[in-house]
């Protein structure tokens, strides 16, 4: 057998029983439950400070100053960037032929639609009147308006829509055999009959999967482009603009890479979570930590390239609001969050050079949790660096969160975390066709 | 519609030698096959389906190309504002939400043909009357040959677990 399934494995059809128990047969146990009841509380403080700031209005934020900007933005690129490595860990790995993916990536591509649909709420709640946000898409009115279309901000509203849409068909397209599963195994005619609505009926013959593979490959392919572009676009939200700091062409290509490496981080750290909670040691093994561990380092060192490019090309160009920035960004109001950061993405990865620290499963999870929580921070520094420094030093104030700010930024944590227990619950969270072709794979 | 009989095998390699002996076979056809996993040899259908990648290219660049063109229209026709005296065809600020809007295209035509060319939903097709076929999803291996007569002694010599006569 090979380093991705357990040497316990010796039949494909062992598989199903490992992942579909969790949805079918096991009962919730009391971790489950705390962990539920928690989520579940945050989700409803997100709600609440969701219906909170549209009674009152964003001035219950703390961006009702020169930096207008604050955790919304921050949060946004945060979360859209976290969904892309769930994107990528199916459509990269898939077209280069990882087949270590196939025990991950039906639980990393929930987790893109999750991120992708919390991201996407933010520039609605972020606006002074979300109820106009339609105004982003060209329908008909009596006023003869059209879109700003040579808005990063309107190219945002296509590409999020298109990347939502999208994430959710390949979801769906690599989930169908697994819900026929389901339905095949389901003691209870209700669940079975839910299940095999789902299913569309599938029977596995030549022609589905052969259509499925090929449409899945070639959604695979065209996924790859559409996450540089939808991150690129992101970028361009700052790099169309003329802040100093923000007015940069290296900014799409920073945010698909920041994208890659938050991205591959959260993967890791829910992988984690998802062996452990649902018992999956067999099809996901110490070997997938290690290649986390390398794929992580390789991106903290690319980071690292592009915070020294930012540094570099500032100095070199020499424009002074653009120097002043980086002097403030090492010496401000906010150097202590610099300090975290490169903390975080830079200095903490690098322990991962070491094989044992890279073989551990607890250290890359750690080293994870460490990105995670430094690219928020760099989100954070992008906007904040730059919106309190800007061109007139009567502009330059302090941002100070607001408790909304926070509980806004935690509920959303929490509502990721509830949707993600709920799908491991009524979904099987491993690709069994994936795995099970694996398995068989190493066994002949 | 007409009749087969499926026969039902417990290990892969037992049914792909029979999928390749009844292939050299004269006297039968094999009608379908229903794996849980991708069966290695598929290659006939894989060159059948090639044509939903056709279609999603085409969908794709419809859909790319009446976005583009709802914005030049709306920049160039209906809706022209003087920017700093900049050109009204400002093309390069069209490519992004036309590219994107192509991928979804494509995606989305693909996916509809992936349906069509699979023959989904079709939740009450015969087959699933066959006893056993619930494993079919999980780790049995069923085939279904044609005709009838002297099918299920040939599939039973082949290895087969067992066999049953349905309607496909």
């Amino acid at each position: 057998m090979s380093a991705w399934t357990s040497d316990s494995l010796r039949d494909p059809a062992e598989i199903s029983p490992i992942v579909a128990d969790p949805v079918l047969v096991r009962k919730k146990g009391r971790a489950w439950w705390l962990v539920f009841l928690i989520s579940l509380v945050w989700t409803i403080v997100y709600v609440s400070a969701v219906f909170y700031t549209f009674m009152t209005g964003i001035g219950v934020w703390g961006n009702n100053t020169s930096a207008v900007w604050g955790f919304d933005i921050a949060s946004y690129v945060w979360w859209i960037a976290l969904g892309s490595g769930g994107t990528l860990i199916s459509s990269l790995l898939g077209v280069t032929r990882q087949s270590w993916r196939a025990s991950i990536n039906r639980f990393a591509e929930a987790m893109a639609i999750f991120s992708i649909c919390i991201a996407g709420f933010y520039p609605i709640v972020h606006l002074g009147r979300p109820m106009y946000f339609i105004w982003l898409a060209p329908y008909p009115n009596p006023l003869r308006l059209w879109p700003q279309w040579r808005s990063a901000l309107v190219w945002d509203f296509w590409a999020i829509s298109a990347y939502l849409i999208f994430s959710i068909l390949f979801f769906y397209l690599g989930l169908i055999p697994d819900l026929a599963t389901i339905r095949d195994r389901a003691k209870n005619k209700l669940v079975a009959q839910i299940y095999g609505a789902f299913a569309l009926g599938w029977r596995g013959d030549r022609t589905q999967w052969a259509a499925q593979e090929t449409l899945h490959k070639m959604m695979a392919i065209t996924a790859i482009p559409l996450i540089c572009s939808v991150h690129s676009v992101v970028g361009l939200d700052f790099a169309a603009s003329l802040a100093p700091g923000w007015e940069e062409g290296m900014y799409p290509p920073w945010f698909v890479m920041g994208a890659v490496f938050s991205g591959f981080a959260i993967i890791e750290v829910i992988t984690w979570c998802m062996r452990k909670a649902l018992r999956l040691e067999a099809i996901i093994t110490p070997a997938h930590f290690e290649v986390f561990g390398s794929v992580i380092l390789a991106s903290s060192i690319l980071m690292t390239l592009m915070y020294a490019i930012e540094s570099f090309s500032g100095w070199y160009g020499g424009e002074p609001a653009e120097i002043r920035r980086q002097v403030f960004q090492v010496h401000g109001w906010y150097n202590w969050l610099y300090a975290v950061e490169i903390f975080c993405n830079v200095l903490a990865p690098q322990i991962l050079w070491s094989p044992k620290f890279r073989r551990s499963p607890a250290w890359v999870t750690a080293i994870s949790v460490l990105i995670v929580i430094g690219m928020w921070i760099e989100r954070i520094l992008i906007i904040l660096d730059t919106l309190s420094h800007d061109y007139m030093p009567s502009e330059w104030r302090l941002f100070v969160p607001t408790a909304i700010d926070f509980l806004l930024y935690f509920g959303s944590i929490g509502l990721f975390t509830f949707l993600m227990m709920m799908f491991a619950r009524v979904t099987p969270a491993s690709s069994m066709a994936d795995t099970r072709e694996l398995v068989a794979g190493e066994l002949s | 519609m007409s009749r087969a009989v499926v026969a039902e095998f417990t290990h892969e390699h037992a049914f792909e030698r029979a999928v390749k002996a009844i292939q050299v076979e004269t006297n039968f056809q094999l009608v379908q096959t229903f794996t849980p996993y991708k069966p290695n040899d598929n290659d006939e259908a894989d060159r059948r389906v090639r044509v939903l990648i056709r279609w999603s290219i085409i969908g794709g660049l419809i859909g790319a190309t009446i976005i583009y063109v709802v914005q030049l229209l709306s920049l160039t026709l209906s809706y022209r504002f003087n920017s700093g005296g900049r050109p009204q065809n400002t093309w390069q600020t069209f490519l992004p939400a036309a590219f994107e809007l192509g991928v979804l295209a494509a995606a989305a035509t693909g996916f509809v043909n992936f349906l069509r060319l699979g023959r989904l939903p079709h939740l009450a097709d015969p087959v699933f009357d066959v006893p056993g076929f619930e494993r079919a999803s999980q780790d049995r291996f069923f085939l279904a040959l044609q005709p009838v007569e002297g099918a299920s002694d040939l599939a039973m010599r082949l290895g087969a677990l067992r066999t049953a006569e349905v309607e496909l």
